[in-house]
């Protein structure tokens, strides 16, 4: 029994560490995008696909 | 003594999973209020007259920032529903054809069923569009690309659509399964009319908002090769120097292409050519944004060339209010 708390407490401290380093990787990314000097995912900003055919989808004449 | 520990770990670990998420939540909040405090005492020290120009972070611009990922996720939840609703629309079609001339009790449910849906894809669709249109003003009024009479004029522009676009959609909301046929493409035009309307001057919107971040990117640039031009006067480096024309070079091009967008987007007047327009301004846009690309990859290694010599340039600009 005292083999699986310690265990646990293990497999605890391990979720808090890896958590912790997920967070301050994802900051890390996040202040490089900023500084990055340039737009990271123009693509998608520019993207307009969604109702690029909405003309198309709007016309109901077959009803 | 055994059950203790036992409650004591599962304690533990419920605990570890709130001090992370309430970490996490508190760090985000801190790095943008930290951020927001940054800027308004660099507006408020603003006497350089060389800083890159840059918008006042009000209580609204702040307010806006913290609605821009529950906006976000409410259009791709409109896109959802509206491609599910689109495709089960699509599939009941040859079959609400054949139920035409039928007069069957299974073809008269068909017929209700896909004015059902059909209501319900217009309804969608209008929502999309409103999603689509909320999300660009939220991303206009927390814009500190642009400034204050151009976040005013876009979104006058982009309330008015919004004003139509609800208007059509009410329209939208008198269809019934009783509804003729007739009736349902005249309310489905009224909606492909009010898009008909809002599109060009949402897309515009769009442009002017990328536009103008690329814009401060642009000048921010040209303020570091004028950096590294002073630097680089006190070291005579051949390679220096040539590294930092190449740079300006890199900068100059992406400041002629966004440009070339510029004239691009202000010459789309008309629904018919926005597609090419459309097209040709986002080309120069991601031409502009490219040789950024480039001339950041350049200036890294203008630094590290000034580093050799113990020279340095900040990277920093004082963000001043127009």
């Amino acid at each position: 029994m005292k083999k699986l708390i310690f265990i646990l407490l293990v497999l605890a401290l391990l979720f808090i560490v890896g958590c912790t380093k997920e967070t301050s990787q994802q900051e890390s990314e996040d202040a490089e995008t900023e500084d990055a000097g340039y737009i990271g995912d123009i693509d998608s900003e520019l993207d307009t696909s969604d109702l690029d055919n909405l003309d198309e989808d709007l016309d109901l004449g077959w009803i | 003594m055994k059950k203790m520990f036992i409650i004591f770990v599962i304690f533990l670990l419920s605990l570890s999973t709130f001090v992370i998420a309430e970490e996490n939540d508190r760090t985000i909040r801190d790095r943008v209020t930290d951020r927001v405090y940054d800027v308004e005492d660099k507006i408020r020290e603003g006497t350089d007259t060389a800083g890159v120009v840059a918008r006042r972070v009000t209580a609204e611009v702040r307010e806006a920032r913290e609605k821009v990922s529950s906006l976000r996720e409410r259009y791709a939840n409109s896109k959802q529903n509206y491609s599910d609703k689109k495709e089960e629309l699509l599939q009941s079609k040859e079959r609400y054809r054949e139920c035409l001339s039928s007069d069957t009790e299974n073809c008269k449910l068909k017929i209700k069923d896909t004015k059902r849906n059909a209501k319900e894809h217009l309804i969608n669709s209008a929502d999309l569009i409103l999603n689509y249109l909320e999300e660009l003003k939220n991303k206009i009024e927390a814009s500190e690309d642009m400034t204050d009479e151009e976040v005013s004029e876009l979104i006058g522009e982009i309330d008015e659509n919004i004003a139509e676009v609800e208007e059509a959609k009410s329209v939208l909301e008198g269809i019934t399964e009783d509804s003729s046929g007739e009736e349902i493409k005249e309310a489905a035009d009224t909606i492909k009319d009010a898009w008909k309307n809002v599109k060009v001057h949402a897309y515009k919107a769009r442009l002017r908002h990328i536009g103008a971040k690329l814009n401060k990117l642009i000048t921010k640039a040209e303020m570091f090769g004028d950096r590294a031009e002073e630097k680089a006067a006190e070291i005579n480096s051949e390679e220096l120097n040539s590294m930092i024309v190449d740079y300006n070079s890199k900068v100059q091009s992406a400041r002629e292409s966004y440009e070339l967008a510029k004239g691009k987007w202000r010459e789309a007047t008309a629904l018919d050519e926005l597609n090419v327009f459309v097209r040709e301004t986002n080309k120069y846009l991601k031409d502009a944004n490219d040789y950024l690309k480039e001339a950041r990859r350049q200036l890294q290694q203008v630094i590290r060339e000034l580093k050799k010599s113990n020279q340095e340039i900040s990277l920093e600009v004082e963000e001043v209010e127009e």
